[in-house]
Formats: C-alpha cells, structure tokens, sequence
C-alpha cells in the first residue's frame, strides 16, 4: 500500500535559512514547506516506523541537516535543482534508547545525541578517509530524564541540561576527543540541583549572550516543568565541577538532597507562571547578530505559544528578572504544540497537535491607542456614535451635536475636522449609520441628513415624523442606496430610496420615500435589499430572531408588501447583520446571509416562482467564536468575514478560510463600536468607559498550513457512498467537533466545515446512501440529523442540523453505534445501541421521530448494531463482551417488539469493529475485530460459524473495511492500536458448510503513524482507484494497490516484508555483560 | 461531573467506595486472581508503584487477614437474573454466586511490601516505601525492608529469602504525545522487571500493567525469556476504551548463570537474549475446532518471532472477570436509594498546586490575571 497524503501531529519543525524553507516531522515523514508561499515542495518517509521528533540543520550548510526520532537518528540533505525539491537521507542509526536532544558541533561533523538515561552517543559519519563514528561516549544513569539540550561551547565541548521526570536539573560538560584513533569524552558535572517541583518538561542552554543591565555575557539556563513554572537560572560560573557522572548518579533523580554531593543551585535568575496547563518547551529568541537575549518563548498542552520579553527587576527585594508576557499566539486547535523553531529575527514556526503549523512574523506588538476627545473641537465635548465612511475616515457625532470626521490614517497622531458645529437636534441624542462614502445621521426632532465623503459635507435629506430609533443602509444592485428608519413609537418604517451620490448641488437630497408596515413586535435590527426579476425585495431582521421579506415596485409608495415572515431564524436572539447575493437578470432564486446574537451564520435559498417567494434554510453553524456575532463582510479575495464579540474579545474570523483574523482584548461585548475591515485585518474603535480606543492590525498575526485538523483524537469516520458523485469525509473527534472534509492527494485533506454542536466525544457517525444526510451521535444520548447540500455561494457545501433525537442530552447514557438501513428519502429506521445494554429502534421523517421498539440485551455496554437482511433477523448487534448478538422484530397491533434470540460468543472482550457483506446464496459473513487482538469471520445463516483468527494484530483491532474485488474474493483491510494496517485475501466458496470455504491470507502488513487507531474506511481517489484511510490521533491515506501488483507476494510468504523492521526498529539484541 | 453520575458511568468506582478500597484498581487485581489464582501458595509479595494503596489493601485483606473475596464483590446482579428470566420466566431468586460470610484463614509468615513515588497512608503489616523504581537506590531499599538482616554495604542485590510475587500498577503521568507515553510506561515495566529479577524466586510470578500499543510484541518477546508463560489479561474492570492491561508472567525460570546486574540493569539498552533460534519458513495455515465451535486459523504468523529472532511475539491475550461482573464500559442505573460517598482517600496533590493557589491569590478564577504580572 501506498502512502497519498495525511494529517498528522506536526512533532519537529525547523527553518532552513536557507530559501525560506519549513522543515516539519509530520509522523514518519520530513517535509520541506516553501514558508512563502506555503506550498508543499517534497515530502519523505524517513523511519519505517518511528515518527520524527527532532529536526536540526547544519549552521554552516543550511541544506543540510539531522533527524531523530525514538531510538533513530538519520542526516538528510535538501537539493534544490531548478524547479524541483528532494530530500536525500543519510543512513539510518540507532542508539540504544530515547533520544531527547541532538546537536552538530560547530564543524558540522560531529553530531552529540543525548538519550533519555542521560547518556551520550557520537555519531560521526564516514568518509573516504575516515571510517565514522557511532558509540555512546558517556554512558547514561538510570534516572530517566524527560528532557535535555544540548549546546556546544567549542569546537570540542559541549554543555548539557539534563531534566529528570522528578524536578532535578543536571548540568554538565563533556568533551568528546579522539586521540590514536578512538573516541573518548571526558566529563564534569556543574549543578545538580532540585529545580521545580514537578517533572522538567523542557531545558535550553543560551550560548554566551547579553542581558539587560548586566555588563557581563552570561549563560542562562530556562526551565519549564508540570509546576507551570518557567525558571531562568545564571549558569555562567562552570567552575565549579565534580568529575564523572556515575556517583551522583545515586543522588539524583529523586529527592535531591540541597547540599548534598551535588553542588548548589545556579542563581535564580526570573520565574514566571504561564500557560494553564502543562508546558512542554522553552526557547530563546537571541537576537541573531547583537547576540542579546530579547525573549523567551514557551508553549505547551494548552495549544498557545507565549512570548516572554525580559526586563530587569524595579523592586531590589525579588528576583534581578522579570518576565513580562509580550503577547500570545493561539492558533492551533485543541492541545497540544509539540514543536517549535524560532529564527533570528524572531520568526516563530510551531507544529501541534491538529496537525497544522502556524508561521508568526516577528512580533510587533500591536497596542491599543485612545482618540483623545480634543479632536472634537474645544468644550469638553465627548463621542456619540461613530462610523466609518472610508479607509481611515472616522465619523462622529458628539454629545453637544457636532459632526466630526477624524482622519485615522497615521497611528500615531490623529487629526480632525469638525463638519458641523453642534446641531441643536444632535445635542444628547444622535444615531449615525455609514456606508462607503456615506453616512446618515438623525437626531432628536426629525431632521435626517446625509454626509457625503466625496465632499465632506452634510446635507439635509428629508424631515422625519419623529425621533429616528435606528438607521439601516444597504446598497441596491441597481444603483443607489436603500435606507431604512425606524422610529421608537411606530409600529412602521420608512424605506427611503436614494440615488448615488457623490457631490449634491442642492441642499436637499432627493428621495423615494416608502412607508412599510412591521409586524407587531417586530424591532429592526438588520436589513438588506436584493432585486430577483426586476421586482425589489427588503429583508429585514428582528431583535426576536425573526426575518421578513418585503416587495416594492420602486416608485408609488402604496407598493410596498409584506411577503414572507419567518421565526426562529436565529432562535430567539437578533438577526445581527443581512446580506443577500446580488442576481443575474435570469436568476429565479438568490441566497441571504445571515448573522445573528445565537453564535450563528445561516444562509437561506430565496426562491421566487409566479408570485410564491420561499425561503429554505440551507445553511446554520454555530461559529468557533460568540455568541454575539456582528456583522458579515464579504473580502474582495473571496472570503466571507464575520466579526463579534467572545467573552472580553473581539474577533474577526474568515468563514471561508476558518480561521481567526484578529481578536482584540477590548473588555467585552460593547454597543458602541465600529471596524473597518482590510488586508490582513483592519482597524477596530470601541467605547470602553467613556473613552474611545482604536486598535489597527496591518498583517495577520500568523499563516497557518495544513490548517483544519481536529484538536483530538478522531472517534469515528464515514465516506459518502463510493459511487456517488462527490465523496465528503466526515470526521467526528474526542473534541466533541465533526469535520466535513475533500480529499485532494494533492493538497491533502481540504476541511470544508466544523459542527459544533455536540457537547461530547462523537462516538459514532453515518451518511444516508445518498449522501445527502449525515447522522451523529455521542454521549448524554445526542443524535443529530444533518442535511448537506452543495453549490451554496462562498462556502459551497451547506450544512443544517435538521433534527436532533428528542432525548438528545436528557440522560448520561451514550448512543455508540447506530444503523441508517436504506430507506425512502429522508426517511430513516434507526437502530441505536446504547451503553447501558438496551436497543431502541425510531422511525425518523421529516423531523418527527417516533419509537418504534426497545428491548435490553443483558447487562454488557453495546457497542456497535447493524441491519440485517434476509435472514430473518431484525439487526445484529456488538458489545463489550464479545459477543455477537441477533435480534428480532415482529410488528405488533400497537407496537413492534424487539427480542434477541441468540448470542455468540466470538471475542473474549470487546467487539471494537465490525463490517459484512453479504453472500450470494442468502448468508452473510461478519467481520469483527476485537480488544482481543483477533479478527473473526461469523458466517450467519440459520446458524452461526465462525473463523478466528486470534493474534491477527499486536494489539486491539479497531478499524475493518472491504475492498470488493469479484464474486469470490474481496480484500479486508485492519488496523489497531499497534498502529499497523494489514491486507486480507478473502478467498469466499460458498458452496462449502459453515467457514470451510473461507481462506485468509494476509498480503500486506504496514505501519501507520496515526496513534489511536479509532476506525478506517475505503475511498475513492482521483482517478477512480481505491484508497484506504485511517483515522485516529490524524488521519492518513493509503493508495490500495492493484490487484496484479500485489499478485507477486500474493500466496508465498515473504520474509523481506520483515527485514527492514529487523534494521531498522528493533535496537539490536546485545550480550548482557553480566551473563 | 457530578459525584453521582460518576457512579453511575463507572459502576467499579462506587464499589470501591461501597467496600472500602482506595481505588478501583482493587477490582482489577481482585479479577486477575479470580482467573489466574495469584494468591494460591503466596506469603511473600512485593507491590509496586502501590499508591494509594488498593492492591496492597487486597493483599493485605487476603493475606493478613486470611479472607477471601469472591465474585461476589463485583458481581452485576442482574446479569444472571436477566439470563434466568429469559430462560424459564421463572422468578428470580437470590444470585448462585451469593456467599456466606467468608472463610478466614490468615496466613504465616506473610511479608508485603508496596512502594511508590507517593506517600501512602500506612496499612497494617505492610511496609510501605517512597521511592522510584527507576532508581538503582531503590533495589537495596527493597532488600532491607524484605529482610532486615541484609547489609546495605554489601554489593549483593539479590535477596536471601525471595519472594513468591511481584505486582506493578505503574504508570506515568501521559502527555499525549503517544510513542512518548509508550516509551516511559516501558521504562516503568522495565523497573519493574528488573526489581523482580532481583526478588523473585524461580517459579514466582510477575504481574504488571502493560499498554497495548505500538510494539508492545517487543516487550512480549523480552519477558517470554525470563518466564515460561507470559499471557496478557484485561479485567473487566478496566475499560475496554483503555489501552490498559496486565501481562501474567509465570514460573520464573531465570536462564542460568543469570545475575541481576546494576550497573547494567534491563532496559531498552540491554536486552534478553535467548537461545538462538533458526530462522525458519512458517509452516501453512493450519485450522482447529475448539470446544466452543469456533474454528481458530492459526496462520503461521506466531512463527513471526523466529522470522524476526524474538524481538516481536505476541502474548496470548485473555479476558478475566466472569461475563457477569460489572462492565466497566457500560452506563448503570444506581440501586435503589443510592447515596454519593467520598473516595475512601483523597486524590494526591498536583506538583501545580502551588500554581493553582497562587493564581487564585493573584485575582479569582483561573487565567483572570495577566500571567507575566506574577512573580
Ligand atoms: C494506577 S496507580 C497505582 C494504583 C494502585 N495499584 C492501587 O491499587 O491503589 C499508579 C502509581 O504509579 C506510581 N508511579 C509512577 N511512576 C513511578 C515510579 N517511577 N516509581 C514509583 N511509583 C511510580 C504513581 O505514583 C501512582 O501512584
């Protein structure tokens, strides 16, 4: 089988100076990134089956470098020829345990690896003249050290920080030497010394740097540890050293004790709290040239990296540091950064746990300014409402009724010019809407006027009945714009219709003026035009989540109608912001968007047939941020902006790409504020406190690449029907998210959406043969419906959740398996197995559900069911008892009963996969893969025969999947938790009794580096051929080979499948010396 | 979550606080004695990595206090009663597996010893011992507490008077970061096998957690040279959703002229080497009938360690716990009158719980305070 692509935990990552290339160890695969770009160049599989946890380049030759990963370690080499990119590697070396650290001497030859019992090995490689090196120089202790690093000092010695897993830090030397031909090191031991009360999780050694307000170089030590502190200790002073490491050996690992044969803690230097959870690394940013120390960086489970800038101490009582937290970078889902690099000017690369890596330009903290208020003219006067009308053009009314415009383009000094001079009927009391170019203000007795950009003036646009509650602007398609006004007495609106303006003789502006009759109780909180057939049409949406459509001609103010009124748009919280899909003269239907204060973004299909208007909901997700979503804003590069408001951030996140923007600590959601979106973010004003702050952000604070991967383990994964036009993976994760994804080889997987609705790990998911439905369920009895449908605008696929099961979250009981057997459109018999033994079969139809039986298995967790055809039997089921368990129905007067008639026990413990098809005379073979390493085939016909085999894999069987082939032979394909996936023959004679006639052969047997192997399923890839795809923690995608290529092991065994693992994984078997 | 709905997920964790254990470890070591009989003969144990202390309670419930723990004690008792129901619609009567008040037959000589990084509450006529079993200090430790006579100052590390049976629960603190975790949970069972090497006394037995994961065949392969039986077992009460189980290593028969060693202790680094065997072609397929009907393809691939000179082998797996023993995957309602207890002992104290109350005092709720602001 063949590797495609994958989504894999990112456990290395380094920058090669060189071209701007990001190396990442994406499981067993180093790939080379162009970080411009952001384009995959090369990837290649490295160990046979050991993921890369280290990367390092050579400081000389920054094309090339070392790997390592567990026991292994390898050299590669980047060969940029014109237009191609390759990877070669060195040969493969193993030491004799884990490695925690690797280091190239300053020549670039001699490589240190330090493992994880403190010892260190000296590979060097061979050369013509020169037969290399591979040994342990030092050897180790038996404490176990859970991190280290590594620092030459010279060409010849190199310093090293050892962490033990109970809080102790070992500093010390060595210099590796040769003399007549053989290596040896000398060593010293510098401190031994109980640094933190929990587990050291990272050290790094500086080199010899600057430090503020210190005249000497130093060299510091940081330290992070389960005590979520981050420690910097001086450890200039290496003069004090004890020879050799074996007697403190004794001493150390546990409970040190001070003054003992140790030597005294270094000096402490800061200590810092970070992170809200366990901090796995910390690095320095040196300052490449001026070899100054200007920041530290950590990151850990929390899935954040912070950057810590380090300023001596104002209080002479404390400690001589402070570390300050300069700013914090959060793009990675779920938990977990494993890896980070950091170049000298401050360009950080992480890798996490959901398989993306976030790239962040040196940081420039972006800090919030305030407007001072005497920009608005002199009197004290303070702002109103504001809004912008152009790119850094801020208006603003004031309290004492002036109009101002504030000029923002210079983040420094802000300057201003006063429109008006206070108006009386502005004084105390203004709203103010603004669009590009235009802004419309009202006050307290009526008056409404319009400031046009082009020409910095007010004009004075019509006299209003009464006091103005709320102004709403929207461009029509065709030419002009449309206003809303809305007054806090009337149950009634004005619809105002207004040419373009750029520059008006007049005083006045000419209007249309329709009136427009709300619904009772109807509060206006958003509004937006379409035209659909040359008849215009308003949308409108409610504080109460409604939304109403209303017609007009145009012209005569009698015309203006309501059509169409809609509930529960966005539940019963305030449609926020409308945009509707300008059309084409043909376009008989059009789409609305929607936004609203339920953490929402909703998309309708508007259809518009002889005189019958229609609104579908096509389209509703929660949003990764809320719930006061804002406002929609549509980029002219194609994406689809929202913005609002989570917890005491704001935030700007792009619906297309799914990612974060920017997010602005401003204290909470706020009434008055105003955001000008632009490239790479923009600029946000808000009120806090009767202050006005502005906050601009020029670049994204970081890129992400193969971003959209699942912040957990993956539970469970469905493909849509193979032969079935477009196939969407679905993938629902321990992070309680399901993810809807396209698999291009190419680019790797593409994830389309999120649903974020369960509260709990997704424990089992299904799609509707036709794939238009994808059903979900998880844990507190949540089982939802979702409807899918495609070529929607900006998102192309739309999601709803079209129904959730009645008893979704009223009970802790967990749904762990369901079956969807075909049924009519959208119709559905559903069978669910539940962790507490019982069955329960529902009808499910257009969003009613009724249940049809239920019935009690014995006392054992179900774990899986499935439809049954045929044989009599209603479903079969699975459970943690390893049994297989078949069931009837029989449809009574009132209800249908549901009873199982025979149970057989074919697992000695849980049954964690199951797949069957069926067999041409009526029976059906069952496939189950157990906790119990073994895979079993159960024909079922009157009777049930098995065929087991019982150490099919190393560990439990988890993942099953066919791929047919003809009548009598299919190939299996299994997976478990020993992480490797094998290949089936299943040879099917059908003639013979019970499993006499099945023949198994395994063909193929490969690692995956997808830990928590959760299930598989078979897909299709471009060109029509099958691939397999394994998920679990990531996903990985296999190319099933044709079956002719396979047809040369098929039927012998072959031993070189074997060999390499003998080379490569297993260290070598050595004489124990003391035998 | 709530106390309660706890009890209701995992029904082991409200008996254990119904019986009085410190864990609900206690069941799993209880399930592998009801399959294994690792009791039958044994006087002298040591239990490591014994925090808090529920397997050392066991031990001490059956060897001290002489009694016997049935079935009984973890026994779901509807299981039969739905099995009985079913067959006959008779009306259920008190579970078969009902016993009287138990025997009590406290044992001679009986010498336990527990250890771990954690200080443990102490329990009668157990000597309990804070330390790491990864660290070489730890193995005369353990001597002396197993016999009082021996001479620290002697380099010997084998103890004059072995013992019948090692036990080890260990198991790290996980990061997630998965060929990490299964690296350090090696080491402990490393640790541990080492301390066996050095207690045990030929025949005795050795039973320790295990994670069945990637490579786990190595390990197999390495404990199958110092013991002639080695099966992997997973109680009903540890989770089929867990990567958990317990390797049952039998009649210890150290090869000969095999002498624990301390400077060169068992680990990745030094390895088991058994006798050579050749490399040989695995036989075909063969097929077996079992009693039970179903037919086991053996296919060759258990000959896989010759292939790979026995650095990979698959121990033979077997679930214990009788069927009707509470599920530990499974949603339960609670008896009649249910009510929440307390653990029996309080969890242990994070190394961040500093952290946490420093935070606290720095401003309320978690993460409220701009963490560079502490110092
Ligand atoms: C699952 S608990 C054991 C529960 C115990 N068997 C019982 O029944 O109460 C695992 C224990 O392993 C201990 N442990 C982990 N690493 C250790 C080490 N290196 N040395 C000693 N104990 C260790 C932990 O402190 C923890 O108490």
């Amino acid at each position: 089988m063949q590797h495609e692509t994958h989504q894999l935990p990112v456990t290395a990552v380094a920058f090669s100076g060189q071209d701007d290339i990001l190396l990442t160890g994406e499981g067993n695969y180093l790939c080379a990134y162009d970080s411009g770009d952001k384009k995959l160049l090369a990837k290649q599989l490295t160990f046979r089956a050991q993921a890369i946890h280290g990367i390092i380049l050579c400081e000389d030759s920054p094309s090339t470098g070392v790997i390592w990963g567990g026991f292994l370690t390898r050299r590669f080499h980047l060969d940029r020829s014109g237009s191609g990119f390759s990877i070669t590697l060195g040969e493969v070396f193993s030491t004799d345990d884990w490695i925690l650290d690797a280091a190239l001497d300053p020549g670039s030859s001699v490589l240190a690896l330090l493992t994880a019992h403190n010892a260190l090995w000296i590979s060097i490689p061979h050369t013509d003249d020169d037969n290399g090196l591979h040994d342990r120089l030092v050897p180790g202790s038996n404490c176990i050290l859970y991190s280290a690093h590594i620092r030459w000092l010279s060409d010849s010695s190199c310093l090293i920080a050892s962490g033990t897993a109970f809080g102790d830090i070992i500093v010390w030397s060595t210099a590796p030497t040769q003399s007549s031909g053989k290596w040896s090191a000398q060593s010293q031991i510098h401190y031994t010394f109980p640094a933190h009360a929990g587990s050291i999780f990272g050290v790094q050694i500086s080199p010899w740097v600057h430090f503020p307000s210190s005249k000497n170089k130093k060299i510091v030590l940081a330290s992070c540890s389960d005590d979520r502190n981050i420690k910097l200790w001086d450890i200039s002073d290496l003069s004090a050293a004890s020879p050799g490491l074996a007697q403190v050996v004794h001493e150390t690992g546990f409970s040190t004790t001070p003054g003992g044969s140790g030597n005294a803690s270094p000096p402490l230097l800061a200590r810092t709290m970070g992170h809200i959870s366990r901090i796995w690394h910390v690095r320095f940013g040196i300052n490449g040239t001026a070899t100054t120390l200007n920041s530290l960086l950590s990151f850990g489970e929390d899935a954040s990296s912070i950057t810590w800038s380090l300023t001596a101490a104002s209080k002479p009582t404390t400690l001589p540091y402070v570390l300050n937290e300069d700013h914090v970078v959060a793009a990675h889902a779920g938990k977990n950064i494993w890896a980070v690099d950091i170049t000298a000017d401050g360009a950080v690369a992480t890798g996490g746990a959901d398989g993306a890596m976030a790239l962040s330009p040196s940081p420039e903290p972006i800090r919030e300014s305030e407007i001072p208020r005497a920009l608005l003219g002199p009197g004290g006067d303070s702002f109103k409402a504001y809004g912008f009308v152009g790119r850094n053009a801020l208006l603003a009314t004031t309290e004492q009724g002036r109009v101002a415009l504030l000029d923002l383009s210079s983040a420094e000094s802000t300057a201003s010019t006063i429109i008006a001079e206070p108006l009386p009927e502005l004084r105390g009391y203004s709203v103010v809407e603004c669009t590009a170019g235009l802004a419309f203000i009202a006050g307290t007795n009526g008056n409404l006027y319009s400031y046009v950009h082009g020409c910095r003036q007010l004009y004075k646009v019509t006299e209003l009945t009464g006091k103005a509650a709320g102004l709403f602007a929207a461009h029509r398609a065709s030419g002009g714009f449309a206003l809303l006004v809305t007054s806090v007495v009337q149950h009634s609106a004005l619809l105002l219709l207004l040419p373009d303006i750029s520059a008006a003789n007049e005083e006045r502006l000419p209007s249309t003026q329709l009136a427009l009759a709300l619904p009772a109780g109807f509060t206006v909180t958003s509004f937006a035009t379409v035209t659909v057939k040359g008849v215009s049409y308003s949308i409108l949406g409610a504080r109460n989540g409604y939304i109403a459509l209303f017609s007009f001609d145009g012209n005569q103010s009698d015309t203006v109608r309501l059509v169409l009124i809609r509930e529960s748009v966005h539940g019963k919280e305030a449609v926020t912001a409308l945009h509707c899909v300008p059309t084409d003269f043909e376009d008989e239907h059009t789409y609305t968007v929607s936004t609203g204060r339920d953490g929402t973004l909703a998309i309708h299909r508007l259809s518009i047939a002889c005189d019958s208007v229609e609104l579908y909901l096509v389209h509703q997700l929660t949003l990764p941020f809320g719930p006061n979503i804002e406002a929609i804003y549509l980029t002219p590069s194609g994406g689809l902006w929202v913005w609002g408001f989570k917890s005491k951030h704001f935030t700007v996140y792009d619906v297309v790409a799914q990612r974060e923007i920017m997010s602005v600590d401003c204290g909470g959601a706020h009434r008055n504020c105003a955001f000008q979106p632009s490239e790479g973010g923009g600029t946000f004003i808000w009120t806090k406190a009767s202050k006005v702050y502005r906050m601009t952000q020029t670049a994204l604070p970081y890129e992400l690449l193969n971003s959209g991967g699942h912040g957990r383990e993956i539970k469970s994964v469905a493909v849509t029907t193979l032969d079935r036009g477009r196939q969407i993976v679905a993938t629902g994760a321990e992070d309680t998210n399901i993810k809807l994804w396209e698999t291009v080889v190419e680019s790797g997987f593409k994830c389309l959406h999120t649903l974020r609705k369960h509260n709990t790990g997704i424990q089992h998911l299904q799609w509707s043969t036709d794939g238009t439905y994808l059903v979900s369920s998880g844990g507190f009895e949540e089982f939802y419906v979702w409807k899918i449908s495609s070529g929607l605008p900006y998102i192309d696929l739309g999601v709803i959740c079209e129904s959730k099961h009645p008893r979704s979250g009223s009970s802790d009981l967990r749904i762990m398996g369901f079956d969807l057997p075909e049924s009519l459109a959208g119709s559905f018999e559903i069978s669910m197995a539940y962790s507490d033994s019982t069955l329960k079969c529902w009808r499910y139809m257009d969003k009613s559900w009724q249940l049809l039986a239920s019935a009690d298995y014995l006392t054992a967790c179900l774990m899986d069911v499935k439809s049954a055809h045929g044989d009599g039997t209603a479903v079969l089921t699975t459970a943690t008892d390893g049994n297989i368990v078949r069931w009837v129905s029989s449809d009574g007067q009132q209800d249908r009963q549901l009873q199982w008639i025979s149970r057989h026990k074919i697992h000695q413990n849980a049954i964690h996969a199951v797949t069957s098809i069926n067999l041409t005379d009526g029976s059906r073979l069952l496939m189950t893969g157990g906790d119990d390493n073994a895979i079993a085939f159960s024909r079922i016909s009157e009777e049930v025969k098995t065929l087991l085999i019982p150490r099919a894999h190393a560990a439990a069987v988890t993942g099953l999947a066919i791929v047919p082939i003809d009548e009598a032979k299919f190939w299996l394909v299994s997976t478990g938790i020993d992480q490797r996936v094998k290949l089936w023959e299943v040879k099917v004679n059908i003639a013979k009794a019970g499993v006499e006639g099945i023949e198994v052969k395994m063909l193929q047997d490969v690692f995956t580096a997808v830990a928590d192997v959760s299930g598989l399923e078979v897909c299709k890839l471009e060109g029509g051929a099958l691939g397999v795809l394994v998920c679990g923690v990531g996903m990985y995608l296999w190319g099933v080979p044709e079956e002719r290529g396979i047809g040369a092991i098929r039927g012998q065994f072959d031993v070189d499948l074997y060999r390499p693992l003998l080379d490569l994984e297993a260290p070598e078997v050595k004489n124990n010396a003391a035998w | 979550m709530g106390k309660s709905s706890k009890d209701k997920r995992d029904a082991y964790y409200r008996l254990a606080k119904e019986q009085g254990w410190r864990a609900r470890s206690a069941f799993k070591l209880l399930q592998l004695d009801e399959e294994f009989d690792l009791f039958e003969g044994v006087t002298r144990v040591v239990d490591l990595c014994a925090a808090p202390g529920s397997w050392s309670q066991v031990l001490s419930r059956v060897l001290i206090q002489g009694e016997r723990i049935g079935r009984a004690a973890w026994e779901d008792k509807r299981y039969n009663e739905i099995l009985r129901l079913r067959e006959a619609g008779e009306i259920p009567g008190p579970s078969a597996e009902d016993e009287g008040p138990p025997a009590t037959e406290p044992r001679q000589d009986v010498k336990i010893v527990a250890i771990d990084l954690q200080p443990m509450s102490p329990l009668e006529g157990i000597t309990c011992l804070k330390a790491d079993i990864t660290h070489p200090s730890t193995i005369p430790l353990l001597l002396k507490a197993l016999d009082s006579e021996y001479d620290s100052s002697s380099t010997s590390i084998e103890a004059s008077h072995p013992v019948d049976l090692v036990l080890s629960d260990g198991a790290p603190d996980v990061t997630g970061l998965h060929d990490l975790d299964i690296y350090i949970q090696s080491q402990l069972l490393w640790a541990a096998l080492n301390l066996a090497l050095c207690v045990l006394k030929p025949g005795g037995r050795f039973v320790a957690k295990i994670f069945r994961v990637k490579d786990v065949d190595i390990l197999y392969a390495q404990l199958k040279v110092v013991f002639e039986s080695v099966i992997v077992s997973k109680p009903r009460s540890s989770r089929a959703s867990s990567v958990e189980a317990f390797i049952v290593c039998s009649n210890f028969r150290p090869p000969p002229g095999f002498k624990a060693s301390l400077d060169n202790p068992l680990g990745s680094a030094t390895k088991l080497n058994s006798s050579d065997t050749a490399v040989s072609r695995p036989p075909e397929p063969t097929r077996r009938v079992r009693d039970d009907g179903i037919t086991e393809l053996d296919l060759g691939l258990d000959n896989l360690d010759l292939v790979q000179m026995n650095t990979r082998w698959i121990a033979p797996f077997l679930a214990c716990g009788d069927l009707s023993a509470f599920d530990a995957d499974a949603s339960h309602k609670l008896p009649e009158g249910h009510v929440s207890l307390d653990p029996v002992q309080p969890p242990t104290a994070p190394p961040y719980r500093q952290a946490l109350e420093e935070r606290k005092k720095q401003g309320g709720a978690y993460g409220k305070t701009k963490l560079g602001d502490l110092r």
